[in-house]
């Protein structure tokens, strides 16, 4: 146990914050079970063609509808196809729409951010006014309104929810440089010839690191949600694609002859948003300063 | 604060010694310890004294020391967890509080014990009215109904020195000033009559004027009512001004105990004495400030023997072996302080 | 009191302009020819017509002419007609509008009837089994999707149990499963807040010394911690509204709850625009007013709002 703590040590310096953190996430089971879904959701997602058992998309007329068995695990769909292989190549779909919404809300986000609090004086505050507006609106409705506007894909999909998220992490990044600003040790690092570009890099991206990955795993959780919601009423993927989402909008026609079609997807659903959920709390249980006694 | 007060107050205070069993609370070797994550803190580790009726009995000591959860246990309110009683007695008018159960600690509390806190503005509750928060203190230890208690408030908070007091009683506590709300807390800790009064630093947060305004108002009612005081505070001005018996704390003990005449005219032990001395005054000129050496003890590892010989400007050897017990010097004044104890003092 | 009021009431002005730039900029974004939109003709009819057409809507007009126009005609109820059934926008949204709110308080009663005692016992008992448990309950339920929580719970509830009816509007039974569905994921989120404000509650100075003033523990939890406790709550539940109403938009559509979410779905799926417009122009109004009349309850909890 010793020679472990000599090598974080070694990586991390002594006493280091990172090992604090994660010591504390290491007892907290329900984020571990969190994290373990994710890495798992991961593999699906990177490795769909290698571990499906079935193409997502051969249909099989002749035998549509089945319940779970041995061959199918989770069943066929109204056309025949095994439900597995399509929540495999949903969970890529899942995936990618939560890295790419997040990505992108992040980089408008801290872009935003960073000018708002730097510039400051009406720029600053036309921003905020915008995320204002956007953070108290219900964010699903608004992007429910865009793909309407924009028209029924993925792509609009991933759009409307990057536009809906960015203001939470300009809120942070604001704050952040508004924080970094006062300091007087930054006034004599500016003074020096410091660059902007490197007190934002060196100061305010460190700082403003542990909201922000809360933020973005949580949002994750909720871009996944938010796209199996839109696809659920047509309003994302377009069919064939397996969004889980969609697959559950067309198992409802059949809810009562074939529940598994529903079900199944559902729990794989909901499990991700938990996982994702309850890794982001315990990050940001791990990560509050209060706790560390 | 002229040497006529403190002969009055000593020879009513004699008087009352007289009395010598009358006492109206007796706490006997009080020990109370929180079990935290960084150990075990002695917070109060073996505290004794007796107040008598109608005394005003000072606690002193620096922030830390343990006189707040000596009070605090008198009326068992210490948060458990992490905070536990784990000893000792407290008599009050002849029965022992640490055997009561909480419904019958109920009553006492706000009834024959109130107390006062330090900060008024944290101690009200924000979003109730302030005659509100007096009536609740009336109708959980009488009878009355909602009308007559409110009328109650009114006229209390009239007593308490609080000007418009219909108006006022209606209010909440953001809108009255520092003052006022310490009146609000007197007042609710009043209205009642209790026998014993808890008061825990309720002048530390308030402006100069203020304090001298809230103090003399207290004095006034404690004459008035003969209710017995426990005052705790860290400011010797106010205890040599309100209080005619103190005791002043060191690391969870108490160290010197006695009537106010003798502990500042003799004092003892040698904290209280670098207590007095640390004290600016106007009236002696000093060129230099004196301060104690050193920090305040770890109350999880506490000095071994004598708590104070780290800092202690006479210890010798002995003093980190033995714990000094409480050795009465004169008459009724007593100092926990090998010096006193001629044989083990001059043998090493 | 009433002077608050009337000063948030006065706020609904400037969020209504608001908002409805916002529609008529996504009116005029919308792809897609406006005149066959509305007309829903193909590009091949009559030039002429079309250009009669084009005149007659103001289409020519400079751009802040039209929105004015726009905002007359919205501020006189007139928001269209369905490119569908050709009934008048405003009747259908103001049918639909008052089921959505009905909805909506519904599952929110169901939300605080559940989550705020059980909030309050995972806070007086906390570290416990039950603690540890409420809390992965609540991040479990707020997890759920609603859209297909619903489904499961009709399937459950409806079809196997045959204890409410699948779906429909018109009997009280119907909005049973709708809310409890739209209900249990906030539910999850007062659990929480309600914890959590509680804790931070009790800690505090006045629970002390009300204690010390000899009231019950009863008597000190209802009176005061909860009360105070609640100042956080009900700020948190008028963001809280939004989400129940997003979520509305699913649950309504899943039961076939003939509001105001079922409306604007079926009309994007078929591309009538008006409604859409109309549907979202109205919701958000419904959610700024929500928020306004949260803002006055929030006011009899916490007097000191009212003098800021």
């Amino acid at each position: 146990m010793s020679r472990l703590k000599d090598v974080k040590r070694l990586f991390f310096g002594e006493a280091s914050e990172l090992s604090i953190i994660v010591d504390h996430l290491k007892s907290d089971k329900p984020a571990l079970f969190g994290l373990g879904v994710i890495l798992l959701l991961v593999i699906m997602a990177v490795f769909a063609d290698v571990i499906s058992p079935y193409d997502p998309n051969a249909q099989d007329l002749s035998r549509r509808l089945e319940p779970p068995s041995w061959e199918h695990p989770f069943g066929r769909d109204e056309f025949g196809r095994d439900i597995l292989s399509r929540i495999i190549h949903g969970s890529r779909i899942s995936l990618t729409v939560g890295v790419v919404v997040i990505s992108i809300s992040l980089l408008i986000g801290t872009a935003l951010g960073a000018l708002s609090g730097y510039i400051g004086g009406w720029v600053d505050m036309v921003i905020m006014r915008i995320a204002d507006i956007f953070l108290a609106f219900p964010g699903l409705l608004l992007a429910i309104g865009l793909t309407a506007v924009l028209g029924q894909s993925i792509i609009n999909v991933m759009a409307a929810l990057a536009i809906v998220n960015w203001p939470g992490y300009a809120r942070v990044i604001r704050s952040q440089v508004l924080y970094i600003k006062g300091l007087d040790y930054v006034e004599a690092s500016r003074v020096m010839g410091a660059s902007n570009a490197r007190i934002l890099v060196s100061h305010v991206l460190p700082n403003s690191f542990a909201p922000i990955i809360v933020l973005a795993t949580i949002g994750m959780g909720w871009a996944i949600l938010a796209e199996a919601g839109l696809s659920f009423l047509g309003l994302g993927v377009q069919p064939p694609t397996p969004s889980w989402g969609s697959i559950i909008a067309t198992g409802r026609d059949f809810i009562f002859r074939a529940p598994h079609i529903t079900t199944i997807p559902g729990i794989v659903l909901a499990l991700s948003i938990l996982a994702f959920n309850l890794f982001g709390d315990g990050l940001r249980d791990a990560l509050d300063p209060r706790l560390r006694i | 604060m002229g040497l006529e007060t403190l002969l009055t107050q000593d020879l009513e205070y004699r008087e009352r010694r007289a009395l010598e069993n009358n006492h109206l609370l007796d706490v006997s070797d009080l020990k109370t310890y929180f079990f935290t994550k960084r150990g075990l803190v002695r917070a109060v580790d073996g505290v004794s004294f007796k107040i008598n009726k109608g005394n005003v009995f000072g606690l002193v000591g620096e922030s830390g020391c343990g006189k707040s959860v000596t009070a605090l246990s008198i009326l068992k309110l210490v948060p458990d967890p992490p905070g536990k009683i784990v000893g000792g007695r407290v008599l009050f008018e002849g029965e022992d509080l640490l055997q009561k159960n909480e419904k019958e600690m109920e009553d006492i509390r706000g009834g024959k014990i109130s107390m006062i806190f330090q900060d008024p503005l944290t101690s009200l509750d924000p979003i109730v009215r302030v005659g509100d928060q007096i009536v609740e203190a009336i109708r959980a230890h009488t009878d009355l109904n909602s009308d007559r208690a409110w009328e109650k408030a009114v006229k209390i908070l009239g007593e308490v020195g609080i000007p418009d007091a219909e108006v006022r009683a209606k209010q909440y506590p953001f809108q009255l000033s520092g003052g006022m709300r310490q009146r609000v807390m007197i007042a609710i800790a009043l209205v009642t009559e209790p026998h014993l009064l808890i008061a825990d630093e309720p002048t530390t947060n308030l402006d100069v004027t203020i304090q001298a305004q809230i103090l003399t108002l207290l004095k006034d009612i404690q004459s008035k009512t003969n209710t017995s005081v426990l005052f705790i505070t860290h400011n010797l001005g106010i205890v040599a001004w309100i209080c005619n018996e103190l005791a002043v704390m060191y690391a969870g003990r108490i160290v010197e105990y006695g009537s106010t005449r003798s502990v500042f005219n003799n004092p003892l032990h040698p904290y209280t004495t670098l207590l007095l001395k640390a004290v600016p005054r106007l009236d002696i000129s000093k060129s230099v400030l004196e301060s104690i050496e050193g920090d305040v003890p770890d109350l999880v590892n506490p000095p071994s023997g004598c708590r104070f010989h780290p800092r202690c400007p006479y210890a010798k050897k002995i003093c980190s072996s033995i714990e000094p017990p409480m050795i009465e010097t004169e008459e009724a004044h007593y100092a926990a302080c090998l010096i006193y104890d001629k044989e083990k003092w001059g043998s090493s | 009191m009433l002077r608050y009021i009337v000063r948030r009431l006065l706020l609904v002005i400037p969020v209504f302009i608001g908002v409805s730039l916002i529609a008529f900029l996504i009116m005029k974004l919308t792809p897609g020819d406006p005149v066959l939109n509305v007309l829903g003709m193909q590009p091949t009819s009559d030039p002429s017509f079309i250009a009669s057409m084009r005149a007659e809507l103001g289409l020519d007009d400079p751009i802040y002419i039209q929105y004015g126009k726009f905002l007359w005609r919205v501020l006189h109820g007139d928001l269209g007609r369905s490119i569908g059934s050709n009934k008048p926008v405003i009747l259908l949204v103001s049918e639909a509008l008052p089921r959505t709110l009905l909805l909506v308080v519904s599952s929110m009663i169901v939300a605080i009837a559940i989550g705020i005692p059980i909030g309050m016992v995972s806070s007086i008992k906390q570290h416990s089994v039950v603690d540890h448990a409420t809390r992965v309950g609540s991040i479990f339920a707020a997890s759920l999707p609603d859209f297909w929580l619903g489904l499961m719970l009709m399937m459950i509830f409806s079809y196997y149990l045959g204890l409410t009816p699948i779906s429909g509007y018109g009997r009280p039974e119907h909005i049973i499963l709708p809310a409890v569905t739209l209900g249990v994921g906030l539910a999850g989120l007062i659990t929480r807040l309600t914890r959590s404000s509680m804790l931070e509650v009790i800690r505090q100075d006045y629970i002390r010394a009300a204690k010390a003033k000899g009231m019950s523990e009863r008597g000190v939890i209802f009176k005061h911690a909860l009360r105070n406790a609640l100042i956080p709550i009900v700020t948190v539940l008028g963001l809280q509204f939004g989400f129940l109403l997003a979520g509305a938009f699913f649950v309504e559509w899943v039961f076939a709850w003939p509001g105001i979410g079922r409306l604007a779905v079926q009309a994007i799926q078929q591309r009538d625009y008006p409604v859409v417009l109309g549907a979202l122009l109205v919701t958000s109004i419904a959610y700024v007013v929500i928020n306004i009349v949260v803002d006055i309850i929030y006011s009899y909890i916490d007097p000191r709002v009212q003098y800021e």
